[in-house]
């Protein structure tokens, strides 16, 4: 369910990165009151936690196996708030590390397992252990099924994702410019495995080691624990929220104002109009545009011609010295680094 | 999300457990053997890379043009070069897995079945009164272009994470704005993450040196459950030293980093010469 860059459009995954600033933000507000600072360890460590259980393979049948995610699990021992914390935490590493989910599909990543997947099945675990304490034969069953429930529910909202690529983003001859497969296709895919597979071993991994903690630490669990009200940090209380976060939040505000301009470009890659689209789209040509198109042809006078083979080998000329420009760039700019690091080193 | 390993003696799983414990700790020591060697991307403020790294794959992300991202794909691997990451490795770990797998899932979106265009190759003849099953060239481009930006990004999450030191990542990110409970999360599960896969490859080792015969998948996964639940309970217990240890230090609820970040010329540099090579891609995308 790691869904990596490059099959959902940038379109779409920027605007849930902006929706998620908030998310993170009350989260990160709710875990400091309710987790308080002597948790933060906890904190930390159920995010190491998290990423390790991403980590551990479990058989399926057929020789197989998969693994849990454990966000539900780790809502039940800390509270969902601090599960949407820990969860992204493990995601970012995971991305980094290990390639696993992509970097602009971090925050739809973190939508489906972060927030929808561990406050839904921390929802179906309430409604179904009530007032029981965690251990008991209902919590259990909570725990089972609301880690099947969580991570069918992120399933869905993944295939969601995924279907609607194909209706938003098509090249002009059709062909999906992202993520090929509609939500008829998508949705079915990804529900089949996860209602037959992944969902009952979520569920099972998340009510056995629910059992297992209860037995063995069940003062682990927040809901068995007291804790103090944390203080607000002064940074939190003297600035409001616009304040605190201005630098990340601008630069995201423009960059979810300019993505709609790849809808309207549909068949031409987002930045590599023509002219002639250029004038269609805002109802002129820059001068400076102009004059740069006209240089690429001076230059390259067969750009044009419908040659075959003359029109491949300037092709290959182009893209080789394209490549030789920006190796030199990067050439002469480490030249200039080491040059910069000996007088360094030598002060 | 499923992986195919031999069952025999119950010990698939654990090998591949085992195999992704030892890919954390493989990568610990490659990104602790280049982030501190002093070359290129070495050299300059976690924050231009960050912002540089991003640049490359919201570009790479807009842009539908092969040639364009196969120019990001190089531009990726000159950086690699030149900071002194072997080559060869490089390739093979950003290249070598993720986008072969996401080229493969896309294939089927490559059919007639979902891509318009004219049929390049035909798995199933046409017959009477059937279309056959074919590859059409526009669906060969969209698989070989999703896979192109998924490497283009891996490629950059990984040239960043084996030139900057885990802490300077996260200074990066708390000069700019990332909440400080994010942060400190993120140091301390990085740092943690180790010690945990460590004790998670012990409880492995010791069933797997134990183990004769076959044993039914669900005594496994009862086995991985308690480990789970038991991995817990320790990281807990831990937990609470580690807090104990940190208050004893002036642990105040506030992080403070050791290293002052100040961007000079050359990250200055680093900037505008990555919009020169952006700009010098985009006029390729109009060329080819």
């Amino acid at each position: 369910m790691h869904i990596p860059d490059g099959y959902l459009a940038p379109q779409t995954t920027i605007p849930v990165i902006a929706g998620m600033i908030p998310v993170w933000a009350i989260a990160a507000k709710k875990v400091k009151n309710r987790v308080g600072e002597k948790n933060l360890p906890v904190l930390s460590l159920g995010a190491a936690f998290s990423f390790t259980i991403m980590m551990m393979n479990v058989p399926v049948a057929g020789g197989s196996s998969a693994h849990a995610v454990g966000a539900v699990l780790i809502a039940i021992l800390l509270g969902p708030w601090a599960a949407t914390v820990a969860v992204s935490a493990a995601l970012l590493i995971q991305a980094l590390v290990f390639g696993d989910g992509g970097i602009l599909a971090f925050g739809m990543n973190c939508l489906n397992m972060a927030v929808v997947m561990p406050f839904s099945g921390y929802f179906v675990y309430k409604i179904i252990t009530g007032g029981n304490s965690p251990g008991t034969a209902r919590s259990l069953i909570g725990a089972a099924v609301g880690g099947f429930a969580g991570i069918n529910l992120a399933a869905l909202l993944a295939a969601f994702e995924f279907g609607i690529q194909p209706v938003l983003f098509t090249a002009a001859d059709g062909t999906a410019l992202y993520c090929p497969y509609p939500l008829s296709v998508s949705i079915p895919a990804m529900m089949f495995a996860h209602l037959l597979v992944a969902g009952p071993l979520e569920g099972a991994v998340t009510s056995a080691a629910v059992a297992y903690i209860a037995k063995a630490a069940p003062q682990i669990f927040l809901e068995n624990q007291t804790l103090p009200d944390a203080p607000d940090t002064p940074e939190a209380d003297s600035k409001g929220f616009f304040r605190r976060y201005r630098a990340l939040i601008i630069p995201l505000v423009i960059l979810i104002l300019l993505t709609p301009l790849g809808l309207l470009t549909k068949g031409t890659a987002w930045g590599e109009w023509s002219a002639d689209e250029l004038r269609s789209m805002v109802g002129y040509v820059p001068r400076g545009f102009q004059s740069t198109a006209d240089w690429w042809q001076a230059i390259l006078p067969d750009y044009s011609a419908s040659g075959g083979g003359s029109q491949v080998l300037i092709y290959i000329i182009s893209a080789a010295a394209g490549i030789a420009l920006i190796a030199l760039l990067i050439f002469l700019f480490s030249i200039f680094v080491k040059k910069k690091g000996k007088d360094r080193d030598q002060k | 999300m499923t992986r195919n390993k031999s069952n025999v003696s119950g010990s698939g799983f654990i090998a591949g457990t085992l195999s992704r414990f030892s890919r954390l700790f493989e990568n610990e020591l490659y990104c602790e053997r280049y982030a501190a060697n002093g070359r290129l991307l070495q050299s300059l403020d976690p924050r231009f890379k960050i912002v540089v790294v991003l640049a490359y794959m919201i570009y790479g992300n807009f842009v539908s043009n092969i040639a364009v991202l196969v120019g990001i794909a190089i531009v990726a691997a000159m950086y690699a070069g030149a900071s002194g990451l072997p080559l060869c490795d490089f390739i093979r770990r950003t290249w070598l897995y993720l986008p072969l797998i996401v080229f493969l899932f896309s294939l089927p979106g490559a059919t007639g079945f979902f891509s318009g265009g004219a049929p390049v190759l035909y798995l199933v003849p046409a017959s009477a009164g059937s279309r056959g099953l074919y590859f059409t060239s526009a669906g060969l481009l969209m698989a070989l272009r999703v896979s192109l930006r998924t490497g283009d990004s891996l490629s950059f999450a990984f040239l960043l994470l084996m030139t900057t030191r885990w802490s300077d990542i996260t200074g990066a990110l708390r000069s700019m704005h990332l909440p400080e409970i994010f942060v400190t999360v993120l140091n301390m599960a990085y740092r943690y993450i180790f010690l945990i896969a460590q004790i998670g490859t012990s409880m492995m080792q010791a069933r797997h040196i134990r183990t004769i015969g076959r044993i039914r998948p669900a005594s496994d996964r009862r086995f991985v459950s308690n480990s789970a639940g038991q991995l817990f309970v320790r990281v807990h217990q831990m937990s609470e030293d580690i807090y104990s240890a940190m208050k004893l230090r002036g642990y105040d609820g506030s992080m403070i980093s050791l290293r002052a970040m100040k961007a000079d010329t050359l990250d200055w540099l680093f900037l505008l010469i990555n919009l020169v090579i952006i700009l010098i891609l985009n006029l390729g995308g109009y060329i080819l």
